[in-house]
């Protein structure tokens, strides 16, 4: 248990040792071990959240979260999930659209159009050039806007 | 101009399929959601806070509301068959607001909704909770802090079933 020393612990931590101190040692020295059973709970339990996180963000405005949103179909297709290019136009997605609500109208409607384009892209690579240099212009906007 | 309308089509669509799923979502809500938070606003979804008072501690809301008053109500979903609510579900959830408190949010209620889902139906339904104070959890962090020194040998699980879903039973010296 000595990984944990001088850093924080976690609320589901606590609540662990609260059902099996052993459990948490265990844990620690070992690693994390479930039986099958328990880890398909775990999954499901996981995607159930990811579900009632997805309604609340779409039924409700101005609520806060953590959760890193790391959805950019077509900027991942034309330069990869975690190029400069894609990091600058999440950004802008984050910073200059998501805090307004048209800004996250336009985000989920481009959630609802991209990932048939991003397919489409995949499948016809000779079309990802032309995109590769929109976007990159997109960029250099966004770029140029924050030094501004 | 095809294209044009055509894509004023879809973005007409699209706006009335958003307006009804997110009526849809508030509507099905009403139905599990406990009386004293239907006219609340929905603040904090999969928020991690953190705290170092009175020690480093971090954890991750699932939901809290605002109610009219002001106030901070944690709700904290749990998906399993039978409608009960287990003390580690408190221990997390007191966490949870220690961690809020500490993390600047004020007026956070020390009653709380644990929301059950049931795995099979998807139906929900919401129990009230007390939560544990910060000399509880003070008490059970410095138990694993003990634990983790070694001055304190480690308790097995109360009931079989934990350890029947645990990867560690076969070298467990305590297992049930």
């Amino acid at each position: 248990m000595t990984r944990r020393f001088g850093k924080a612990i976690s609320a589901s931590e606590l609540a662990q040792a609260s059902v099996c101190e052993q459990q948490l040692v265990f844990d620690a020295t070992h690693g994390k071990k479930h039986s099958g059973e328990r880890e398909a709970k775990i999954r499901a339990g996981l995607a159930a959240h990811d579900t009632l996180h997805t309604d609340a963000m779409l039924a409700y405005s101005n609520v806060e979260t953590s959760r890193e949103d790391r959805r950019c179909f077509i900027a991942t297709v034309a330069f990869g999930p975690d190029a400069p290019e894609t990091d600058a136009l999440r950004m802008f997605r984050d910073r200059a659209l998501l805090p307004h609500q048209v800004g996250r109208a336009l985000v989920s409607f481009y959630y609802l159009l991209s990932p048939p384009v991003a397919r489409f892209l995949e499948q016809h690579p000779s079309l990802l050039p032309p995109v590769r240099s929109g976007l990159a212009m997109a960029c250099r906007l966004i770029k140029a806007g924050v030094r501004a | 101009m095809f294209y044009l309308l055509l894509f004023a089509l879809v973005a007409i669509l699209w706006w009335l399929w958003r307006h009804t799923k997110a009526a849809s979502i508030r509507a099905d809500e009403r139905d599990w959601l406990p009386p004293q938070l239907r006219t609340a606003i929905l603040a904090f979804s999969e928020r991690q806070f953190f705290t170092t008072q009175p020690f480093p501690l971090v954890a991750v809301v699932d939901r809290a509301y605002r109610t009219t008053d002001g106030g901070i109500v944690l709700v904290d979903f749990k998906r399993r068959p039978r409608r009960t609510v287990y003390q580690s579900d408190i221990v997390e959830i007191s966490a949870q607001r220690l961690a809020m408190l500490g993390g600047g949010v004020s007026n956070v209620s020390e009653r709380a909704f644990v929301v059950i889902v049931d795995p099979e139906t998807e139906g929900k339904a919401s129990i009230e909770v007390r939560l544990e104070d910060a000399d509880a959890l003070v008490r059970r962090r410095n138990r694993v802090e003990a634990i983790a020194r070694g001055s304190a040998a480690p308790l097995g699980a109360a009931h079989p079933a934990v350890c029947r879903q645990c990867g560690h039973r076969p070298y467990c010296p305590v297992a049930r």
